[in-house]
């Protein structure tokens, strides 16, 4: 396999198979610096593809390359990476501190402790909180991981749903400090459920869907890309029905829902109808208060692509 | 790789595992007793030996390993902590060696101390007794410990397969099949007892080179298995 310019991830044909289940089937994408979202229902192999992505399971068929090495094959690799696991288990015995300091030890790091310290202070622990990881609340937990997939400052951070069991607070300071490592110019690759903080990582997006890649890219570029599917947007208007009215009569819409001072319309070319609607509504005479796109944010076309609109 | 031992060997000894362990350990001693307390005359050299043999290293040596070294890997295996470690540029010899660290540092101390006092107790303290039992339980320790520490990484239910392989393989099979006593950690460390104690048991076929050797590679390279497989499993 050769290795695309600029790609620090590139999985070529990669297919995982237990038993007669297929979690991945022929997934190919590269992934440069920055942060990217990996996206999909349960069960849609997110978790799998992560973890053939740092080495922990071996692909049935197909290449994976971190760095232009292969993950499972070349131990060198692991000092690059920092994995948030999807399961909530750590070790139970140890306090936040001796684990992160753990993880900075075995990653041969200068100053263990101080490293650790650093890492937790940047997740809004307490380096100094003596109580075993046990006595930790699940968002607690779910900070330490990060803490301790951080504290060798590696290349490449593959965070399995890092939000989960975090408060809005904590889900915000997390994003930012997701956000912070991805423009220092580290690869930062997120998997999530919670599409609207996702919308807030970025707009790369890795969709996957039963076990296949559903699409990649800029979403808003996906979804404009989807022309099978009509874009839907609401019109606010002192006169609904006489701009629905001529709005039909021009052919820029294929659907209106009118409601008492805004309608829903949909249409298959929204660069054609944002000049049709000014002109229409101009000749008849009606003030636009507003045109807003109700479906061209993530989780319209996260809905989309995995078919459960 | 003391970092690594020092973990793996605060996640084995749960408050819970260690006073039922020590309770195994700790019949020897009340066997011990009993055999000091009796009007056996001068064969209560020969009776502590006989209880060592029985117990020692037919029941406590080889159930506190198991208990011990399969839960090294196997309770990170299972709980999905594994990858913490897994995920490190640490050589897999280095992990392997570590837990393997663990779990003879921690075995050793419950079997050893508990069951040489018993043979102390018993023998009215007869160094021949006390050098034979502490020889023997220290070699099958390691031994034990290097096999279920394989054991415990390769296959879930670790504790219900290792018991049946000491009730199968160790009780049955070793005893009634020529051969197989080559084979068996618990015939070797018999013969270890035997031969430093200068006494007679059955099955104890080997040279006492061969005995302390065996049990030794056994462990060795168990313990080096664990390493190759780790680089091949896949972590969860």
């Amino acid at each position: 396999m050769s290795q695309t310019p600029g790609a620090v991830i590139q999985l070529d044909g990669v297919s995982k198979f237990f038993g007669g289940v297929v979690a991945v089937s022929d997934v190919s994408f590269t992934i440069g610096p920055g942060l990217t979202a990996l996206l999909g229902p349960n069960g849609a192999g997110k978790s799998t593809v992560m973890r053939m992505l740092c080495g922990l399971a071996k692909p049935s068929r197909g290449t994976v390359r971190l760095l232009g090495r292969d993950p499972r094959g070349d131990p060198s690799v692991l000092r690059d990476i920092g994995l948030v696991p999807q399961q909530e288990a750590v070790p139970e015995v140890i306090s936040g501190l001796s684990f992160v300091s753990l993880g900075a030890r075995l990653s041969k790091v200068a100053q263990p402790d101080v490293a650790a310290r650093r890492a937790i202070e940047t997740v809004d622990l307490d380096p100094d909180d003596p109580r075993p990881l046990r006595a930790y609340s699940k968002g607690m937990r779910q900070r330490i991981k990060v803490a301790a997939a951080l504290v060798h400052d590696p290349r490449v951070m593959v965070l399995d749903e890092p939000l989960e069991g975090l408060d809005p607070r904590q889900r915000r300071h997390m994003i930012d400090v997701f956000t912070s490592l991805a423009k220092d110019g580290r690869t930062v690759v997120v998997s999530s459920h919670v599409l609207d903080e996702v919308e807030r990582f970025g707009s790369r997006v890795l969709v996957m869907a039963k076990g296949r890649l559903a699409a990649e890219g800029d979403f808003r570029l996906i979804r404009d890309l989807m022309d099978d599917r009509p874009h839907r947007l609401r019109i606010g208007s002192n006169d609904p029905r006489a701009l629905a009215a001529g709005l039909v009569s021009v052919g820029a819409v294929v659907g209106v829902t009118i409601g008492a001072q805004s309608m829903v319309v949909d249409t298959v070319d929204v660069a054609a109808f944002r000049r049709s609607v000014t002109r229409v509504a101009k000749s008849a005479g009606v003030h636009l208060t507003e045109v807003v796109p109700l479906d061209d944010d993530l989780e319209s076309v996260f809905r989309y692509l995995v078919g459960g609109r | 790789m003391k970092a690594v031992t020092a973990l793996i060997a605060r996640t084995q000894l749960t408050r819970g595992r260690v006073l039922t362990l020590l309770a195994v350990s700790g019949l020897s001693l009340l066997f011990a007793v009993g055999i000091a307390a009796g009007d056996a005359g001068g064969s209560k050299f020969l009776d502590t030996i006989s209880m060592i043999d029985g117990f020692a290293l037919t029941v406590a040596a080889p159930v506190v390993a198991l208990v011990l070294a399969s839960a090294a890997f196997g309770d990170l295996v299972d709980d999905g902590t594994l990858v913490y470690l897994w995920l490190r540029p640490v050589p897999r010899w280095q992990l392997a060696a570590g837990a393997a660290a663990a779990s003879v540092g921690t075995a050793l101390p419950i079997v050893v101390i508990p069951v040489t006092a018993a043979a102390a107790i018993g023998s009215g303290f007869d160094s021949t007794a006390i050098v034979a039992t502490a020889a023997a339980t220290t070699v099958a320790v390691i031994g034990y410990a290097g096999l279920f520490l394989a054991l415990g990484l390769k296959i879930r239910r670790a504790l219900i397969w290792g018991l049946a392989y000491i009730l199968i393989w160790e009780g049955f099979v070793s005893r009634g099949v020529a051969g197989a006593a080559k084979l068996s950690i618990q015939v070797h460390a018999r013969t270890i007892l035997a031969r430093l104690a200068e006494t007679e048991l059955p099955r104890n076929p080997s040279a006492e080179l061969t005995a302390f050797a065996v049990p030794i590679v056994v462990g060795v390279v168990a313990a080096a298995l664990t390493a190759r497989w780790l680089r091949t499993t896949e972590v969860a």
